[in-house]
């Protein structure tokens, strides 16, 4: 009768061992999820405000520092819970502790077999089990929640309160508001720093590295095929043509710097009231840097004379193979200086291509179309070294006006499409005027197949 | 387990022996009790064992109340030679003469209502001076060797200054007290049970002495010491024995039922149980007072740190009989405590008496006077801080 009795006590003892342990298991678990919860929490947490607020190289070196130590506080966390973790040996002589049993528990589950071959192992039981209400599970392990949990719900809400308060500083002014002038002065209007930037004219070569660089990438080498035209590279074009009529002749642009002071210019302009009309001054600008724009040249040269003798200054010495960035530099200077002062009218606000204007598109006179006498007649081939620099010019700006290439024959060019020679009124005695330029035959289908590309761009 | 019907509170043992039976037949083999014989024993059910580890505490009681009557003071070494009695071993009792030692002896034996004998070990004594030799008796005209038994056969032994014998013949007690037997000229005489003896030593007068072997002192379960009563007990002593009525002691048991009833308390202190951690607990204990270096070191794992004290003054550390010593001890303890189970407490309050003179300290030790019990009060504190 002993054993079944013993049987029954020693199975309750042990279901309420194993309930014990599994309370107090289950709040290790929990304590320790709670924890690298928590950690993980405020880490998000981090890495939300910084993302939000902080600096991009900042924001890399937390992100991946609050990565390592979610990692760390989940190994912890498991060390932790590993460590804690009970065995029923341990559950059983905690028991023995918080409930005063003087290890009587222990002595009973922890050798099983010697305690049932004792003669007094019912007695052991029994004294065990009059002591129930001591050792009994809700005191011992009672349901509770860690208090790691309020560092959850705190991790939580500063989460929380993160997202809906820390909100990502003003964006910065959407390029639609330059949009305009990308349709005007080409894509890298995109690139033009701000009007605070470029609010002086002398100080508009700081905002513009990364169009000096494309500058250099485009302009700087005459030779380099138009495949990267891209909006970028046909403005580089656009001015680099403008800004050194040297480059007619395939010379390399004396001086990097006068780019960028020259693009300081335009888009210090740019910035300002958009000239319309922008097809007929580039179209003046790139014949007065043929040399076809003599007259203009005395009309112009009141506002502009400091820019457009600069321009053949620096033309002049790349055709006498003497690049000098010195004195480029100076005359795009002055022209910037110009073009920035002048005030904001259709005829005179020529960035860049008003620099180098020819009188010819003035005050609403026809312009007289580059390619010919047909109707989209333009000199297109790959012979041609000019090429890109017009065909950038004119896929960048023309097709925005919306108006058809004029056909009004250039002043110097002949009927059999190459320009005459002019000289330049205001050329110096030493130098000597730009060799003509043969216009080569282009199928009327294929200029027009050229034009319909690049208007498809715009 | 049959109980008695005139004594229902006595444990079912086997009959024993008739009390003071001092003549008892020489027998060639002494079948043990298995493991399996013990495992067929039926289990008590809670009723009895209650009442069995109820009795055990009435009749420590009563004996410590009979003790009381003529030993003045002195309760803690009272407490240590039952504890050792009931625990089936024997006491080494060091004390400085005139403090009552053959007292308790002999008056424990008037409690138990045992056998008692005493023998005075001197440097002329002889092995068979103890044990019992054969002497040649005539009668009805034959002569024939009969044996006669030494004072060695009775319940309760006092050797009296066991250190002034030589040791040849204080080897003469390791049989009996290890095995419960003695063999003479060939012939193997099994000691009355219980068997209970009481060693004595005297710390001066050290000259002529031979101090007792360390096989000699692992023998004994307990050694307690005596000290000098306060001086209430002092003037209670004096008081007492100097009047023409003596105090005595009332026997607790009957004639005929006292070994029987030692021998059945006995038996329920083997009862009680031990949990594996404490085991593991008694057993790092006895690890601990090995010094480190030794070449008798065990291997495996030590679970108590090596103390600098023991590595320093201890010579040899103690052997597993002090293991067996100390969860006896505490068996002893838990019952006395209504516990069927031993605890940490009942294993370090028997520390200090099952292992101090276990411990063989060296030449440093002794010149700088240590005390063994020291050495173990500091590993229980040890043991108190890492290992629970």
């Amino acid at each position: 009768m002993a054993m079944p009795s013993f049987s029954v006590g020693s199975a309750q003892v042990e279901e309420r061992l194993r309930i014990i342990r599994r309370r107090l298991n289950l709040f290790t678990l929990q304590d320790g999820l709670y924890l690298s919860g928590s950690l993980t929490l405020l880490a998000a947490t981090l890495l939300i405000a910084l993302a939000l607020r902080g600096g991009a190289s900042f924001f890399a070196v937390s992100a991946w520092t609050a990565a390592a130590a979610v990692v760390a506080a989940f190994v912890a966390a498991a060390l932790r819970i590993s460590r804690r973790w009970r065995s029923l040996e341990q559950v059983v002589r905690f028991a023995d502790r918080q409930a005063g049993l003087d290890d009587r528990l222990a002595t009973l589950m922890l050798d099983p077999s010697r305690a049932r071959n004792s003669r007094l192992k019912d007695l052991l039981l029994e004294q065990i089990l009059t002591v129930t209400p001591i050792w009994d599970v809700d005191a011992l392990a009672p349901r509770r929640v860690p208090r790691s949990l309020y560092v959850l719900v705190g991790s939580l809400a500063a989460l929380i309160a993160t997202s809906f308060f820390v909100r990502p500083p003003a964006p910065p002014k959407p390029a639609s508001a330059m949009r305009p002038h990308i349709g005007e002065h080409g894509a890298d209007a995109v690139l033009v720093p701000r009007a605070e930037d470029t609010g002086g004219a002398g100080g508009g070569s700081a905002g513009a590295p990364i169009q000096v660089a494309k500058l250099e990438g485009v302009a700087g080498d005459g030779s380099q095929p138009p495949s990267s035209a891209r909006s970028e590279g046909r403005h580089t074009d656009e001015q680099g043509s403008l800004a050194a009529a040297g480059q007619v002749g395939g010379n390399p642009i004396p001086g990097q710097q006068q780019l960028g002071e020259h693009r300081s210019g335009a888009a210090a302009q740019s910035a300002g009231a958009p000239p319309p009309g922008l097809t007929e001054k580039l179209q003046d600008a790139i014949r007065q840097a043929l040399g076809a724009g003599d007259s203009g040249d005395d009309q112009h040269a009141e506002g502009h004379d400091g820019a457009s003798r600069g321009a053949r200054t620096g033309g002049a010495e790349q055709k006498n193979g003497e690049p000098t960035g010195k004195p480029g530099s100076d005359s795009l200077g002055k022209h910037a200086e110009g073009a920035t002062a002048q005030p904001p009218s259709r005829s005179a606000n020529m960035p860049g291509a008003g620099s180098a204007a020819s009188p010819g598109a003035r005050g609403g006179e026809p312009t007289s179309g580059l390619f010919g006498s047909g109707p989209n007649a333009r000199p297109v081939g790959s012979e041609s070294p000019e090429l890109p620099i017009k065909l950038g010019a004119l896929s960048t700006v023309a097709p925005s006006q919306g108006e058809p290439q004029r056909q009004v024959p250039p002043v110097g060019d002949s009927t059999d499409g190459t320009v005459s020679q002019h000289r330049s009124a205001g050329l110096a005695d030493e130098q000597i005027a730009d060799a003509p330029l043969q216009k080569p035959e282009v199928a009327p289908e294929h200029e027009a197949l050229v034009r319909r590309i690049f208007t498809r761009d715009e | 387990m049959n109980d008695s019907p005139s004594d229902p509170s006595a444990p079912d043992l086997p009959p024993p022996p008739p009390s003071g039976a001092a003549r008892p037949t020489p027998q060639r083999s002494n079948p043990r009790p298995t493991a399996v014989r013990a495992a067929e024993r039926p289990p008590l059910d809670p009723q009895a064992a209650r009442a069995q580890v109820e009795d055990f505490c009435d009749t420590f009681a009563r004996i410590r109340t009979e003790l009381g009557k003529v030993i003045v003071g002195q309760t803690a070494v009272l407490d240590e030679i039952l504890v050792a009695l009931f625990a089936g071993g024997h006491v080494l009792i060091e004390g400085v003469p005139g403090t009552g030692k053959t007292l308790i002896v002999r008056t424990l034996g008037q409690a138990l209502n045992l056998t008692f004998n005493r023998i005075q070990f001197t440097i002329d004594l002889m092995p068979a001076d103890i044990t019992g030799t054969r002497v040649l008796l005539e009668q009805d005209g034959k002569r024939e060797l009969v044996f006669a038994h030494g004072p060695i056969f009775a319940n309760v032994l006092l050797a009296d200054e066991i250190n002034r014998a030589t040791p040849k013949t204080q080897s003469a007690l390791l049989e009996a007290m290890a095995e419960r037997q003695v063999t003479v000229a060939g012939s193997t005489y099994k000691l009355p049970p219980p068997f209970f003896v009481l060693a004595t030593l005297n710390p001066i007068e050290m000259e002529g002495t031979y101090p007792l072997p360390e096989a000699q002192l692992d023998r004994f379960l307990f050694k307690v010491f005596l000290p000098y009563p306060s001086t209430g007990d002092m003037r209670r002593i004096i008081g007492s024995t100097t009047t023409a009525a003596n105090p005595e002691a009332a026997p607790v048991f009957p004639p005929r039922k006292a070994a029987s009833r030692v021998e059945a308390l006995k038996a329920l202190v083997r009862e009680v149980l031990v949990s594996p951690h404490l085991e593991e607990y008694a057993a790092a204990l006895i690890r601990a007072t090995i010094p480190r270096g030794s070449k008798f070191a065990p291997g495996g794992a030590v679970m108590l740190p090596a103390d600098d004290m023991i590595n320093r003054y201890v010579a040899f550390g103690s052997s597993p009989r002090g293991g067996q010593a100390l969860l006896l001890g505490a068996k002893v303890l838990a019952l006395l405590a209504g516990r069927v189970n031993v605890t940490y407490e009942d294993i370090d309050r028997v520390a200090v008496p099952a292992l101090n003179h276990r411990l063989v300290l060296n030449f440093a030790a002794r010149a700088d006077d240590i005390d063994p019990r020291a050495l173990i009060e500091r590993l229980l504190d040890a043991a108190k801080r890492l290992h629970r």
